[in-house]
């Protein structure tokens, strides 16, 4: 397996009207063709921010520093313009989440995935018109020939959602990042279009990152995962392990708080407060205030992301097999 | 007790003057005290429609409601025994008002207590539902989701109602803070001795919190029973499908589930017959041309001709 994309320290902030927001802190993301990782994290945890960063598709007012962002060896950072739209699209193709608002309302999907194909490569109309046809039958939309004739509004939110992913693989991406491709949809639907997703993905030995807050998402397509929390990744692991010894208490908190983990219990486990916002992130670690087992180590002092296990753990006490802080004691560290 | 029932409730929509969108289409069902509904069902089955016309928000066009007992049609002011709660709580709070006006608003309204009986009532519910006092002064933009949600559901007992309809109070929250919000809303049912209709399409918070449950499709109800019996061991395919398509939060379980043939058909123009036959693995001529109705097989109501043959094979 080759790295396709490598993102070394990602830092994005925002201004606004109540001081500097570090959006994203600090976040490493290596994605090899083949493989898929997903970055799984609540509203406000910077997923989707640190994946349209790298794409060049943050508004101006996003201010991105990094150390290394490379796709395929080529450094994005120092990219022209111009370049960097050669490769977007192409070579690295996106899925966004609301697939009826991301589509023109005001052309066909045929049209629309065949721009696609004659932007990156200009052919002939009958060869547009062909390999629109293929590419709405490798994704599973019926009847092609009149559905390329469709206007967005005229089909399902799961079809348009088949429709936007044609339009990211019509020129053979080499890498594809799919932002919560199924939250707008049905459970029903959404099977099928993760089905797609990983499918193409296998067949085409593309890598592909999925973006989502949904941990049944997550053991479903994963092998590898990044949790984010407020801005910054807590654990990385590939996913057998990751469901079966989460090291970062944030991690274990979260699968205990879903419903379908507590079942015949009364009560759900809770995390206690809220995701930190804008204004008050705590200066240790950014789950110090939520923890269960926070000493004053961690609220004095920010836990780098280090290797634990075969995992990477941004936490002073990572959880061992059993569920229990490794170096923990009441009250201190030892 | 009963206090909420449903008797063949339906709401037919005229469209474009000829097409008729048959919304909610002879459901029946009775809610009792202390216990939780779920009505689940995919997009556009008709969920949130029953819940409106549950909360008397507008008529039914056959069929009747009743509640505590009493029958709503000619009696609006049984409306304030049905409270809502909506999904989106950045949409059903009046930014421009403090959270103790939105909380004081039902009673004001309903001419409950003085006005500092309606204060000290706000304040009291305020912490009931584990908000902090200085809440009562602030805006709902300083709150976030959940904690609006947590106002949202304070408004909605205000009035100390018999029932509260919870249109997916949780799908729009975070996981971390959805356990919180599902929390309150048991605790709040132990103490109050409240009946939930609860909306939603998430089969594992329905599972978590709902004793019965009621399946819709395409307006009509698929499946209803008790949760034990319509969730663990389902016998409509439609039941059937809506489970094995819920992901398992477990990558040793991951599986080809059984695939998802179709989509939701138009509820303008359904399908004849049974409206389930162009995604069922079992429809055959006969549910093309003969409607099942819904009937009592193994404990529970489905309309499904072939309920007894599923019955025979093995869960999924």
């Amino acid at each position: 397996m080759s790295s396709l994309l490598d993102v070394r320290d990602l830092s994005v902030a925002f201004d606004t009207a109540a001081g500097r927001f570090n959006a994203v802190q600090s976040v490493d993301l290596t994605v090899a063709s083949g493989e898929v990782l997903c970055v799984v994290g609540e509203s406000g945890s910077g997923k989707s921010v640190s994946v349209l960063a790298v794409m060049g598709l943050l508004p101006p007012t996003g201010r991105v520093t990094s150390q290394e962002i490379r796709f395929r060896g080529e450094d994005l950072r120092t990219a022209t313009p111009r370049a960097r739209r050669r490769l977007i699209g192409r070579d690295v193709a996106m899925v966004f989440q609301e697939p009826t608002s991301s589509l023109n309302p005001c052309y066909t999907i045929g049209w629309q995935i065949g721009e696609a194909l004659r932007v990156h490569g200009a052919t002939a109309p009958s060869q547009v018109r062909r390999r629109v046809l293929d590419l709405l039958g490798q994704v599973g939309v019926p009847a092609p020939e009149q559905r390329m004739r469709s206007f967005p509004h005229q089909l399902s939110g799961g079809l348009n959602q088949r429709v936007m992913i044609a339009m990211a693989i019509a020129c053979d991406p080499a890498l594809l990042i799919a932002d919560e491709p199924t939250t707008a949809l049905d459970v029903t639907v959404q099977q099928g279009v993760l089905d797609l997703l990983v499918g193409l993905q296998r067949d085409r030995g593309m890598g592909l990152v999925l973006i989502t807050h949904d941990m049944g998402v997550v053991a479903q397509t994963a092998q590898r995962v990044q949790v984010m929390y407020a801005g910054q990744v807590m654990e990385e692991q590939p996913a057998d392990p990751l469901f079966a010894h989460p090291r970062h208490p944030y991690t274990a908190a979260l699968l205990d708080a879903l419903p379908e983990r507590a079942e015949g219990k009364l009560r759900l486990p809770t995390i206690p407060g809220m995701v930190p916002g804008i204004d008050d992130r705590p200066g240790g670690c950014l789950f110090a205030p939520r923890c269960r087992f926070t000493t004053p180590k961690c609220t004095a002092d920010r836990p780098a992301l280090r290797p634990v296990n075969g995992a990477k753990v941004r936490c002073h006490y990572p959880l061992d097999d059993a569920g229990q802080p490794t170096g923990w004691t009441l009250g201190g560290s030892t | 007790m009963s206090v909420l029932a449903a008797d063949n409730v339906t709401r037919h929509y005229k469209i474009g003057g000829r097409h008729v969108l048959k919304a909610v289409d002879g459901v029946s069902f009775e809610l009792l005290a202390g216990r939780t509904l779920a009505v689940v069902g995919e997009s556009g089955c008709g969920k949130s429609t029953l819940a409106r016309l549950c909360a008397l928000m507008e008529p039914p066009t056959a069929g009747a409601i009743s509640i505590a007992g009493k029958p709503t049609a000619a009696n609006q002011s049984l409306q304030l025994q049905n409270q809502m709660v909506f999904q989106n709580p950045y949409g059903s709070l009046n930014p421009r008002r403090t959270i103790g006006a939105i909380l004081v608003e039902p009673l004001t309204i309903n001419n409950r207590g003085s006005k500092p009986e309606r204060i000290a009532a706000a304040r009291r519910m305020l912490d009931r539902v584990g908000l902090r006092p200085e809440a009562f002064d602030r805006y709902p933009h300083m709150f976030s989701g959940g904690q609006r949600q947590r106002v949202a559901i304070a408004r909605a007992l205000m009035l100390s109602p018999a029932v509260v309809t919870a249109d997916e109070p949780v799908s729009a929250l975070d996981v971390s803070v959805q356990a919180q919000v599902l929390n309150l809303m048991r605790d709040l049912q132990d103490e109050l001795g409240i009946a939930y209709l609860f909306i939603s399409h998430d089969i594992s918070v329905v599972r978590h919190m709902a004793q019965d449950v009621l399946v819709m499709y395409c307006g009509r109800p698929a499946e209803q029973g008790l949760r034990g019996e319509v969730l663990d061991r389902p016998l409509h395919p439609y039941t059937r499908m809506l489970l094995s398509s819920t992901p398992f939060v477990d990558p040793a379980r991951r599986r080809m589930t059984m695939p998802v043939r179709g989509e939701l058909p138009s509820p303008i123009d359904p399908p004849p017959g049974c409206a389930f036959n162009t995604r069922c693995p079992y429809a055959a001529d006969r549910c093309t041309v003969e409607r099942p109705a819904l009937r009592s097989v193994e404990s529970r109501l489905v309309a499904c001709h072939f309920a007894e043959k599923i019955a025979t094979e093995a869960p999924i």
